[in-house]
């Protein structure tokens, strides 16, 4: 009972948001500098064409009429036709989707497990020198840009030492399928996965091992030693389990940004993913477009925020829904 | 026979470069069948002689002499695994009532059984919530919180808890470190007067650790009074609380509680003992002399360069003091 209350309050808030969030979305790619229909007209295009464009698109129509337009398009699932790609929004959309996902949910999920792994090794001799020297890796490789990452490992592993691609997600000149299609991705995605996987591992690293130290000195920790338990029981049964909020927590979170996240390292490895088209559709002032990948996004992060608050109330019986 | 012996036991404390000295030359006995009652205040060492009986000193601590008997056996000297076997089995603790003294995330039955598991691991899982449920009810609390979460739970019921937690295996001794701090006065009397009663009842022996000089002397049959890391007076709690020898005792008691005319006089006519004085928490470095030197109405020359030994005064008796050393 309770809890139907409260997943029915937080899908009306999740619905609110992203309502709000269109609207915003909407008013501010308006408000941007550039004039998409000169844009699509072409450099040469005559006034006369440019006011052609505008009233065959409907951009001579004031905002608020826009607006509210596009929003009765969006309740009714059609969130619009791109102006350059010359296909519908959705369409696009759905094809990028798997695309991005497979980068970014896969490397997200490694650096979690890498992160958390780190910390519970070092965690154990927290203070030590293999502990400051992992944690002042850690600071150095999370100040590293991922584009620059991207690039070195492009350098390294595809032009010097030629084991992996440089760009690309499938080898445009084979023409295999099925099996052979899937490995060829696989192979293609290793080098951006590595690359958003490793600037992410010291987020999860970081908060896990402070998490562990702090929980190794609670008072829980010295009851089950006096009751005789050994370190390495109480660490797995209690320890770790009271350690895991905060990780898990930053991991949800971030599953809000798994669309539209990766665009840089998308780009320098020439990934026909979601964060590409967005940027391809910045340029070229496609609104229809743009404002399909913010929808896309801002759901995707509040359902993220959504999954975060429910995930709370499972792994902390501290936390009650209200 | 002694059922638990502390001899001349030392521990240290390591505070960035400085080492404090937190347990010095600690020498007592408890008998089977006793409440042993540890008075002293805040920084006087009585918790850190609990975790050094569970030898579950912090990382910072050291203890740099002595040993713990039990059952004929140096427990300082055990390796971890036969020490893991004597603990809870055979001596242990009601850790100071603290919202975390179990863990916030497990269910108390997941807890407890874990603990039970660990000593008896041939139980099956009725017989395992018959020994949690039973030892509830001795503690005096419903079989219900066991599917509880600590949080759920107020104070007192927490400190039933870890009572009940701290009987699971019939342990010899219990030692409960400050049972009753942070509860009500109501409380506090309930669960005082419940831990004497099942220590007569069971016959195991319990070492009460307090600041609180009537928690001390309504509980325990005798009393070790202990102040900047020493004892300083040993003796059965009824003599300790009528006739204290030592002035430190003394103070806490024209305190704490009535005492007759005429110590009062004696005391007022020697000295005030409400002249300021410096920290007491920190002087505890190596040092010669009486630990009580800067605050005692009573201290000569030979106090602060020479330290008193603990000396029989009469039946079972003890005090460290020159006053007694003629």
């Amino acid at each position: 009972m309770e809890w139907k209350d409260y997943l029915l309050r937080r899908s009306a808030q999740l619905l609110l948001t992203v309502f709000f969030a269109l609207i915003i979305n909407f008013l501010i790619i308006n408000l941007a500098p550039g004039d998409p229909a000169a844009l699509m007209a072409g450099e040469l295009a005559t006034k006369e064409y440019i006011e052609a464009v505008r009233e065959r698109w409907g951009l001579n129509k004031p905002i608020p009429e826009r607006l509210v337009s596009y929003l009765l398009n969006v309740l009714q699932g059609n969130l619009g036709y791109s102006y350059t790609y010359l296909q519908s929004v959705s369409t696009l959309i759905a094809e990028r989707i798997p695309v991005t996902l497979l980068l970014t949910l896969t490397s997200s999920i490694i650096a979690f497990f890498v992160g958390l792994l780190l910390a519970v090794k070092t965690s154990q001799k927290a203070f030590s020198k293999v502990d400051l020297f992992v944690s002042n890796m850690m600071l150095t490789i999370y100040s590293i840009p991922s584009f620059w990452l991207g690039l070195m490992l492009i350098g390294i592993f595809g032009v010097a030492l030629r084991i992996f691609p440089t760009s690309g997600m499938v080898n445009v000149r084979s023409t295999g399928s099925g099996v052979f299609l899937i490995l060829d991705i696989a192979y293609h995605s290793i080098l951006p996965i590595v690359t958003l996987a490793t600037i992410q591992v010291p987020i999860y690293y970081k908060i896990a091992r402070n998490t562990i130290v702090e929980q190794s000195s609670e008072d829980y920790v010295s009851t089950f030693l006096m009751a005789g338990m050994s370190t390495s029981s109480i660490f797995k049964k209690y320890v770790l389990r009271n350690s895991l909020l905060p990780p898990v927590t930053v991991f949800a979170l971030h599953l809000g940004y798994v669309l539209s996240g990766a665009a840089l390292v998308e780009v320098v490895f020439g990934w026909p993913g979601m964060g590409r088209l967005l940027l391809s559709a910045v340029y070229s002032r496609d609104y229809p477009l743009i404002m399909g990948i913010y929808l896309v996004t801002s759901i995707t992060v509040s359902l993220a925020n959504f999954f975060v608050d429910i995930l709370y109330t499972l792994l902390d019986p501290r936390v009650r829904y209200k | 026979m002694n059922l638990l012996e502390l001899n001349e036991i030392s521990v240290e404390y390591q505070l960035g470069k400085n080492n404090i000295l937190a347990l010095s030359n600690v020498s007592f006995s408890m008998y089977p069948k006793e409440i042993l009652g540890i008075l002293g205040e805040s920084g006087s060492g009585k918790s850190t002689l609990a975790l050094t009986i569970m030898r579950a000193l912090p990382k910072n601590a050291r203890i740099i002499g002595g040993e713990v008997i039990f059952n004929g056996k140096n427990l300082l000297n055990l390796s971890e695994d036969e020490l893991n076997s004597i603990r809870w089995k055979e001596i242990s603790i009601i850790p100071q009532n603290s919202m975390n003294s179990l863990s916030p995330v497990h269910k108390i039955r997941d807890q407890l059984r874990d603990i039970l598991l660990l000593h008896e691991p041939k139980l099956d899982e009725k017989e395992v919530i018959n020994i949690m449920e039973e030892k509830l009810r001795l503690a005096n609390i419903s079989e219900d919180v066991l599917d509880k979460f600590p949080h759920q739970l107020s104070g007192g019921m927490r400190q039933r808890i870890l009572i009940a937690a701290s009987l699971l295996c019939n342990p010899e001794i219990i030692i409960a470190d400050e049972p009753t701090t942070g509860l009500d006065v109501v409380t506090q009397y309930q669960i005082l007067k419940e831990l004497k009663n099942l220590q007569s009842a069971k016959g195991f022996s319990m070492m009460i650790i307090s600041h609180d000089i009537s928690v001390i002397s309504n509980t325990s049959h005798r009393t070790v009074v202990m102040y900047g890391g020493k004892v300083v007076e040993i003796g059965p709690s009824d003599s300790v609380v009528e006739s204290p020898l030592h002035p430190y005792t003394r103070m806490l008691l024209e305190v704490q509680m009535e005492i007759s005319k005429k110590t009062q006089n004696e005391l007022h006519s020697r000295t005030n003992f409400n002249k300021p004085h410096k920290s007491v928490g920190v002087n505890f470095t190596h040092h010669s002399g009486c630990p009580f030197v800067q605050r005692c109405p009573f201290a000569t020359e030979k106090c602060k360069t020479e330290a008193p030994t603990l000396l029989k005064v009469n039946n079972d008796h003890y005090v460290s003091c020159f006053l007694f050393n003629k």
